[in-house]
């Protein structure tokens, strides 16, 4: 009985010493995801819709809905025909003439506006979804793709900021719907690398059209009064039939737009000690690629590299260059580059 | 008995548990020799013909002779004439054109060696490099020493190599330096170590006097070489060395004083001219110095580095940081989009932590373009 407790005793013991080294081994891989973790400003101020009736109808005017979505709202005048609402004539003159209306989501209740000020010097996502799956069944689908946007765009921020020392401020995400069906933008995105469904091969298709819709949305107004950077997410929308595809990211070079593909939007991570699925990685990859680009990063092998200015043995894993997803490097060369940017971006 | 003898097994047990848990928690801090040398130096110096500089001056007939085996011993020796001294660096500028020095690679009568400043096809200058400088008192300069002050350059190599790695790896620029030399220093052995204990602004003003004090300095204005004063006090130090001196109080730079030393050394234009064509962002200085102890923390690339090399390098780092141009680490603008990293006292130009200090981006930022344009 006694050599049974002292038994016991010891194996408690190598239980709790093989625990403690678990423990120690786990924290040690403990793996980094970049899944967001970085806070983000300016949700959008609201709008009320009421007043913007009122302001162009009269005082008998007020607002209503007629379906569930963000385009159901009418003015109603009593003993008149339902008549339009113009949100980004509502916005403008309740916040200003550079104010644009944007959305939060795909519900009736998500019209916000923005103004130059709150989003200067900050990265915006939007998501560019098909008008025609603007519709109530769509919303949750919606509301998960801002939240992988979030996501994904504060964890390149992350990237970012750990490694200039310099904040890299964010916005929450918004919604634009885009005359772009989802087809056109699947096919728009295919023909960055070869012609498809239509479209000839076109390197920068996808990138102009995202331009296009962003300007049609009145997002134009907002970039040329401020310095904000707008990350356009392309997306299919739930049940597309084929798999979104990863051709089509683009930027003008230190300009304020860069194009995602319709992949990104749909790469979920996860902020567990686990790793991430490729996809997030490959995603998290071509955000980090894009927005350092439009922030005014040059490719990896474009600078000049010299006896003083040595060319890192592994640089082709810069974000930069090929990258290695959320494991991708920001040489020395680049974040001295970088710092100067950041620090001015107001 | 028998349980007196579970007891012990189990004390065993404990003993061993107890050491794989220290084992394992000293594996993950372990920096075993981490720094500890580990970039190439650029090995400077030409080689001096004594005999031929000796027949130049004084005939066919002369020859060189060492009269004391030691670097000072040296004569041109004519039959039927008193030996004649040589003057070192006027030999040098006999021989070489690109600003030559005479520098001493040890104590040693075949020690002396031409140094250029800029590259010829001589050989590499030292320009765009940091030279280790061991400053040896005049009275330890004798062949008892010798093997010594030699372990000593050795010593102040690696110490600058670890640092000048440390620099490249965070920021991919080549961080070049030289071998070490040796000056013989007037000031004695004692007196350093007062001067490091009582006024360690005062040893720093030493250190600059006995480097512009010393031979064809001038030569270096044509130069942008960065200097390290290393002191020696001899094989057998006394032990009341301070072997680990207190955070930040061992390198020492003041500006105004440093330029003093280069109106002495170069004329102040010529001292300007070379800190504008360096383009400095701060003004830096030329020339550290690091306290005496620094020149005997030696490190091995198998065992934990101890608390003296860690200590050096620290101050070795930040120094040389101060000559490339670096401020302290506190003196960024930080603000809402500068952020000031928790951690900022980690930096090697703050109270760093050893090899494991940090050089944050924005200090790497600033240093990169003096780096990639120091030639």
């Amino acid at each position: 009985m006694r050599t049974h407790w002292w038994f016991r005793f010891i194996v408690i013991l190598l239980l709790l010493e093989g625990v403690s080294l678990g423990i120690t081994q786990r924290e040690a891989q403990a793996v980094d995801n970049y899944c967001g973790e970085e806070p983000q400003d300016a949700g959008g101020l609201g709008l009320d819709l009421n007043e913007a009736c009122k302001a162009s109808f009269g005082l008998s005017a007020s607002a209503a809905t007629m379906k569930p979505d963000p385009y159901g709202w009418v003015c109603k005048v009593s003993g008149q025909p339902d008549k339009g609402l113009d949100v980004q004539a509502a916005c403008r003159r309740t916040y200003g003439n550079s104010a644009i209306a944007t959305l939060v989501g795909i519900g009736i209740y998500d019209w916000r506006c923005l103004r130059p000020a709150d989003v200067s010097g900050h990265v915006i996502p939007v998501l560019l979804f098909p008008v025609e799956k603007v519709k109530a069944s769509e919303a949750p689908w919606v509301t998960s793709a801002l939240k992988r946007l979030e996501a994904l765009m504060g964890g390149a921020r992350r990237f970012y900021r750990e490694r200039t020392s310099a904040a890299v401020r964010g916005t929450s995400a918004f919604v634009l719907p885009t005359g772009t069906t989802a087809k056109d933008w699947q096919n728009l995105a295919i023909a960055t690398d070869h012609a498809s469904g239509g479209f000839p091969l076109d390197r920068f298709g996808l990138h102009h059209r995202v331009k296009q819709e962003l300007t049609n949305g009145g997002w134009s107004l907002l970039v040329g009064a401020s310095s904000v950077k707008v990350a356009g997410f392309v997306t299919l929308g739930a049940g597309y039939p084929e798999p979104p595809t990863s051709y089509g990211a683009a930027s003008d070079p230190g300009g304020p737009y860069f194009s995602l593909p319709p992949s990104a939007s749909v790469a979920p991570c996860s902020p567990s000690t686990t790793g991430n699925y490729p996809e997030y990685e490959n995603a998290f990859f071509t955000v980090g690629n894009r927005f350092g680009a439009a922030l005014g990063l040059p490719r990896t092998d474009q600078y000049p590299f010299n006896d003083l200015l040595l060319r890192p043995v592994d640089w082709q894993q810069s974000i930069m260059y090929s990258g290695n997803g959320t494991k991708s490097f920001l040489f020395p060369f680049e974040f001295a580059r970088l710092l100067p940017i950041l620090t001015n971006w107001r | 008995m028998k349980t007196s003898g579970r007891v012990r097994w189990i004390l065993i047990l404990f003993v061993l548990i107890g050491m794989s848990s220290a084992t394992s928690k000293h594996d993950a801090q372990a920096s075993n020799g981490s720094y500890c040398g580990g970039e190439s130096q650029d090995n400077v110096g030409l080689s001096l013909n004594l005999n031929l500089t000796c027949q130049d001056l004084y005939g066919g007939q002369a020859k060189a002779v060492s009269t004391k085996p030691d670097a000072f011993g040296w004569v041109c020796r004519v039959p039927g004439q008193p030996d004649k001294g040589i003057d070192m660096q006027r030999a040098c500028g006999r021989w070489y054109y690109g600003y030559p020095m005479a520098a001493l690679v040890g104590i040693g009568a075949n020690d002396w060696r031409c140094v250029l400043a800029v590259n010829t096809p001589y050989g590499t200058g030292v320009s765009g490099h940091v030279v280790p400088i061991l400053l040896v008192p005049g009275d330890k300069v004798n062949v008892n020493e010798a093997p010594s002050v030699t372990a000593a350059l050795r010593r102040i190599e690696t110490l600058m190599s670890g640092v000048r790695h440390f620099y490249r790896e965070r920021t991919s620029a080549a961080v070049r330096g030289t071998n070490a030399f040796v000056l013989p220093a007037s000031t004695s052995a004692k007196d350093w170590q007062t001067l490091a204990i009582t006024n360690r602004d005062g040893y720093h003003q030493r250190v600059l006097q006995e480097l512009a004090n010393g031979p064809a300095k001038a030569n270096l204005a044509n130069s942008s070489v960065r200097g390290g004063g290393f002191v020696y006090l001899g094989s057998s130090p006394p032990d009341w060395v301070p072997i680990v001196p207190s955070r930040r109080s061992s390198v020492l730079f003041n500006t105004p004083l440093t330029l003093r030393f280069f109106e002495k050394l170069f004329s102040l234009p010529e001292a300007l001219a070379m800190s504008t064509t360096a383009n400095l962002p701060f003004g830096a200085p030329a020339v550290f110095s690091v306290l005496p102890y620094a020149s005997y923390a030696g490190c091995s690339p198998t065992t934990s580095n101890s608390a003296a090399f860690e200590s050096a390098f620290f101050d070795v780092g930040n120094g040389f940081g101060t000559a490339i141009g670096l401020p302290r680490s506190d003196q960024y603008p930080f603000n809402d989009l500068l952020l000031r990293p928790p951690n900022v006292q980690d930096s090697i130009m703050y109270n760093g932590k050893g090899t494991n200090s940090v050089l944050f981006p924005f200090e790497v930022a600033a240093l990169l373009p003096f780096l990639t344009n120091w030639r």
